[in-house]
């Protein structure tokens, strides 16, 4: 392995347009084109299987939905059930929510298993940025939907009270530490699965012969990688669930 | 289709348990730092509110599993 390709060059930011508003740098990046490709991906796999339905053929090919309908349609019930089952029937004016966060996470994971592109989930500062989103809409919410009763969540019901000192930090803490874990999470998984993949890929041309070793464990921790880009997707959209749950009913 | 769904949620509980107690800590270390910061109480607030983060871990640990057992 030569100097210049460390396993972790795969994580280096490139400014592709350089790009000044106010002093602060806002250059249009390999993370920002990527993201960009995610979205445009999103839109077209959720749009195209619906456009040909305006056209009336009157064939019987009309009655039946094409393959990548009946896959939209399965992310739509994915996302439905899983607010059905967190949050309940209030849930489900946050679908929009869920759903783009999930899909967003989902399709950058996914793409970043795509040899030569930019994984921008392997970043700390996209993950938190999305995280603390989904922390600042939650409560917000809960102080929507409680008013000032919503601080009554850092106190647990049924607790004598010289234990509230102890517990309201505690409690506050807990609370704070959500968009960590949800960044955190997610960011740690996927930029310790693709080092290790190029780690292993580094090894296959220094054994020589016996490289087909490390080749054969790479196909496996592939797959793996698209099952952790998946679960990592349906973790950061069932938490989202889970803190609007809170939100909307204290304890 | 039911058992996928079941070995998801399984899945997804190991991501949260092991992320949800640095999580926690993280936190405390951040806001010990900057009270100790503000108030020029070098290592008081540190050292308390990582105790106190570790503790809330602890909980966020005993809720997500406590929510397990309910569901079962």
């Amino acid at each position: 392995m030569s100097k210049g390709d460390s396993p972790l060059k795969q994580f280096e930011i490139k400014p592709l347009v350089d790009l000044e508003l106010f002093g602060i740098d806002i250059s249009f990046t390999n993370s920002s084109l990527w993201m960009v490709i995610t979205t445009i991906l999103i839109l077209a796999f959720f749009s195209l299987p619906f456009l040909k339905s305006n056209k009336k053929t009157n064939s019987i090919d009309d009655l039946y939905p094409s393959r990548i309908q009946v896959a939209a349609e399965l992310g739509f019930n994915f996302i439905t059930n899983l607010i059905e089952d967190t949050v309940g029937k209030e849930g489900k004016k946050f679908f929009p929510l869920v759903f783009s966060l999930f899909m967003f996470i989902l399709f950058g994971n996914i793409l970043g298993m795509v040899p030569y592109s930019f994984t921008f989930t392997s970043h700390v500062i996209v993950t938190f940025a999305l995280a603390l989103g989904v922390f600042i809409f939650v409560t917000v919410l809960g102080f929507v939907k409680h008013g000032i009763k919503f601080f009554s969540f850092f106190v647990i019901p049924g607790l004598p009270w010289y234990m509230l000192p102890l517990l309201i930090p505690i409690e506050i803490i807990s609370y704070l530490s959500r968009p960590i874990s949800l960044s955190v999470r997610l960011f740690a998984n996927m930029l310790a699965g693709h080092t290790l993949l190029k780690v292993f890929a580094g090894f296959v041309s220094a054994l020589g012969l016996l490289g087909i070793l490390p080749l054969v464990f790479i196909v496996a921790l592939t797959g793996l990688e698209i099952l952790i880009a998946f679960l990592q997707a349906y973790v950061f959209a069932i938490l989202t669930c889970l803190y609007i749950n809170d939100a909307l009913h204290l304890h | 289709m039911q058992n996928d769904q079941k070995d998801l949620k399984g899945l997804s509980f190991a991501y949260r348990i092991s992320s949800e107690l640095i999580a926690a800590v993280i936190v405390g270390v951040l806001l010990g730092l900057f009270l100790d910061k503000l108030l020029d109480t070098k290592p008081i607030f540190l050292i308390s509110l990582i105790i106190l983060g570790f503790l809330a871990g602890l909980l966020n640990i005993y809720r997500l599993i406590s929510r397990i057992e309910k569901k079962e």
